[in-house]
């Protein structure tokens, strides 16, 4: 891709070279479904070349994934990751903890971002420079899905980022790819009805609070200098940081004021990552004072559930990522 | 024998950091054995190909084994992994005996070395039967510790020999033909007895106190003990975050897999599972919990408990019938000397 291209009309970039999409999210989220309905809608246009692939590791559920798109009026002959894209997406804003999404998008990109956040605070929190699109796709997800999950929206608000869509075929493209995962007919319907929800609530504006230096491309040197084994630094990048697993806005809370444990042992043993903390205690074997939160708990709930006294909670938190609870 | 809270304050070697699912009960369970054989003796894990060993020896990140700060010296602490293809988990545990045993015949080692092999029940009963079988034929003093999840969870959730009748995965998909998986599973438990496994167990940690009891024997055990951890798979069979404890409490308690515990010699029980269906749980209530029995069962609004779907009730009904025979079999099974 030449260094100096405008990068601002979607458009115009697929008619004239091709336009690379890349999407961050988590496994299980609904990321490459939004991706296939867009590779789906964009090949509505028999004129269309469309390029669609995941990158994901083996686990299946919370770890940051990655979708790459590519569309373009010519044949496509890349085959690699996307590393500066005209569009970047962000379908879940945890995902952005561990990796940088809007990494290498040119001056004047454009950002399609799942939150409640205005386009204005997305853009100054994650310095962007260019067009800021948003959509609150798990607030419309829990209404019309019963799930907080924003793939639905995102998806649209995608479709109005590069425009040109007409209000059915986003609708259709989508279902279509729903109808192919043999999902029922009754959540189709719901779908529909989130669909038509997140055209209307697509927020953006245009923005300058990016520095040049502000989402540099990682240096990539070549696969001589990655042990062997390794496949891309994208693979080497994912971190062992589970925690990240875990949905966002919340966290979990060990409270005991009262010292109500008595010791059963039943949160150790089923702790999936062995992050609860205790001590040996004469009087009761031992003693649950706590739990490390910040860099493993996956938020899976088993100690909620298995705590016979409720000493464990989930609790809302804000941006600030806390440290290991005090004992 | 320790007791339930001495193993809790034990150091476990598989430690956080894997990329398994949250609340996956197969780091449960691998979090309880890396406990319970902290006791004093080296240990070698053979690891075939499973969710468990893709996610935790993502190379060149092996984060999620280890055990504290202790130095490789520390003999008692430390402890090895061999991983290989799936087949092989229980034949390369047996290499490892032989060799550690032939090593202490000639003074090389002069400490007991304990070995266990882990593999998923599509390693284990599907691609590996034959090795399974044979070693428990050869009577090689191994722990084998299958984590059942019912599907090839790695490869994207196929059936496995060991799926429950009428469950939707991605190779039996509910359709106009068919319900779900057709098949019964495989009768894994009495064919590790027939082979001569000098212990077989079907447990899991949601029975905690047991598991661990159970682990310790098997690692005790002086020919081949089976250890198959029935392990709900979040993922695969779609259920809600915070029930993987639950739910493998209730899977054993109506039946579907019981807890069980058999040695040679000694006979064995069945655990915490009514043989007569009443005095079991609903069965509905399992399925229920699980998105992949939605063909079988439905809420409903008036009562809040689950009840058959319309025109689902005979394979509910068949559904019941299996899990009686299953609890039958097991009881039988346990009479066994």
């Amino acid at each position: 891709m030449e260094t100096h291209q405008d990068v601002s009309d979607l458009r115009a970039l697929i008619e004239a070279s091709v336009l690379e999409v890349r999407g961050d999210g988590k496994a299980g989220g609904g990321l490459v479904l939004a991706f296939q309905s867009l590779a789906n809608l964009m090949l509505r246009d028999p004129e269309t070349h469309v390029q669609e692939w995941p990158f994901f590791s083996s686990a299946r559920r919370g770890a940051n994934i990655r979708s790459f798109l590519r569309i373009s009026g010519r044949p496509i002959q890349a085959a690699c990751e996307v590393t500066s894209p005209a569009l970047s997406v962000l379908m879940d804003e945890g995902a952005a903890r561990s990796v940088d999404f809007a990494e290498g998008v040119p001056p004047g990109g454009t950002f399609v971002l799942n939150t409640r956040h205005s386009p204005e605070e997305c853009a100054r929190h994650y310095h962007l420079s260019g067009r800021v699109v948003t959509i609150p796709g798990d607030d419309i997800g829990t209404k019309h899905l019963k799930h907080p999950i924003g793939n639905v929206s995102l998806y649209v608000a995608v479709t109005h980022a590069i425009g040109g869509f007409g209000i059915e075929e986003i609708v259709d493209s989508f279902l279509e790819t729903l109808k192919k995962r043999r999902i029922p007919a009754a959540i189709l319907e719901r779908n529909r009805a989130a669909l038509l929800a997140s055209a209307e609530a697509v927020r953006e504006g245009t923005y300058h609070e990016g520095a040049p230096e502000d989402h540099p491309v990682a240096p990539w040197t070549g696969y001589g200098t990655l042990p062997v084994g390794a496949q891309t630094p994208l693979r080497l990048s994912q971190s062992n940081r589970t925690a990240g697993y875990a949905p966002s806005g919340v966290r979990l809370r060990f409270e005991d004021p009262t010292t109500a444990c008595t010791g059963c042992a039943h949160c150790i043993t089923n702790c999936p990552e062995g992050i609860i903390r205790f001590a040996p205690d004469a009087e009761r074997g031992l003693l649950v004072h706590g739990v490390d939160v910040s860099t493993f708990c996956k938020l899976c709930g088993e100690c909620i559930a298995v705590c016979p006294e409720h000493l464990f909670q989930e609790v809302p938190f804000e941006d600030r990522w806390e440290e290991v609870l005090a004992p | 024998m320790s007791g339930y809270k001495d193993i809790a304050l034990r150091e476990s070697s598989f430690r956080p950091g894997s990329t398994l699912c949250p609340g996956c009960m197969e780091s449960i369970a691998l979090q309880n054995v890396g406990r319970v054989s902290d006791n004093g003796r080296k240990t070698i894990f053979s690891i075939g190909t499973s969710c468990a060993e893709v996610s935790s020896l993502a190379f060149p990140n092996v984060v999620a084994w280890g055990r504290g700060d202790a130095s490789p010296d520390d003999f008692a602490k430390s402890f090895s992994i061999i991983h290989n293809v799936f087949e092989s988990a229980p034949t390369l545990a047996e290499a490892a005996r032989d060799v550690s045993d032939i090593l202490a015949d000639h003074g090389a080692i002069d400490r007991p070395i304990q070995v266990i092999a882990a593999s998923g029940d599509g390693g284990a009963l599907a691609i590996g039967l034959r090795s399974l079988l044979h070693t428990i034929y050869r009577q090689s003093r191994i722990t084998m510790v299958v984590l059942v999840n019912e599907i090839f969870a790695n490869t994207g959730f196929q059936y496995s020999p060991a799926t429950t009748p009428f469950a939707e995965t991605s190779t039996t998909p509910v359709g106009e033909a068919q319900a779900g998986n057709p098949r019964l599973p495989l009768d894994y438990i009495h064919l590790c007895i027939a082979a001569g496994a000098g212990m077989v167990a079907q447990v899991s940690p949601a029975h905690g106190k047991l598991f661990v009891k159970t682990i310790e024997k098997a690692l005790a055990c002086d020919t081949t003990a089976v250890v198959f951890v029935p392990a709900p798979c979040i993922s695969g069979w779609k259920f809600d975050d915070g029930e993987t404890v639950h739910l493998a409490e209730l899977g054993a308690q109506c039946g579907a897999y019981p807890a069980f515990v058999w040695e040679r010699g000694k006979g064995g029980a069945v655990k915490d599972c009514a043989r007569e269906a009443d005095d079991r749980p609903r069965l509905e209530e399992f399925l229920g919990l699980q998105r992949r029995f939605h063909h079988l069962v439905q809420k409903d609004p008036a009562s809040g408990q689950f009840v058959a779907r319309p025109g689902r009730e005979p394979d509910v009904e068949r559904m019941r019938s299996w899990t009686q025979s299953n609890v039958e079999r097991l009881f039988r099974l346990a009479e066994l000397p």
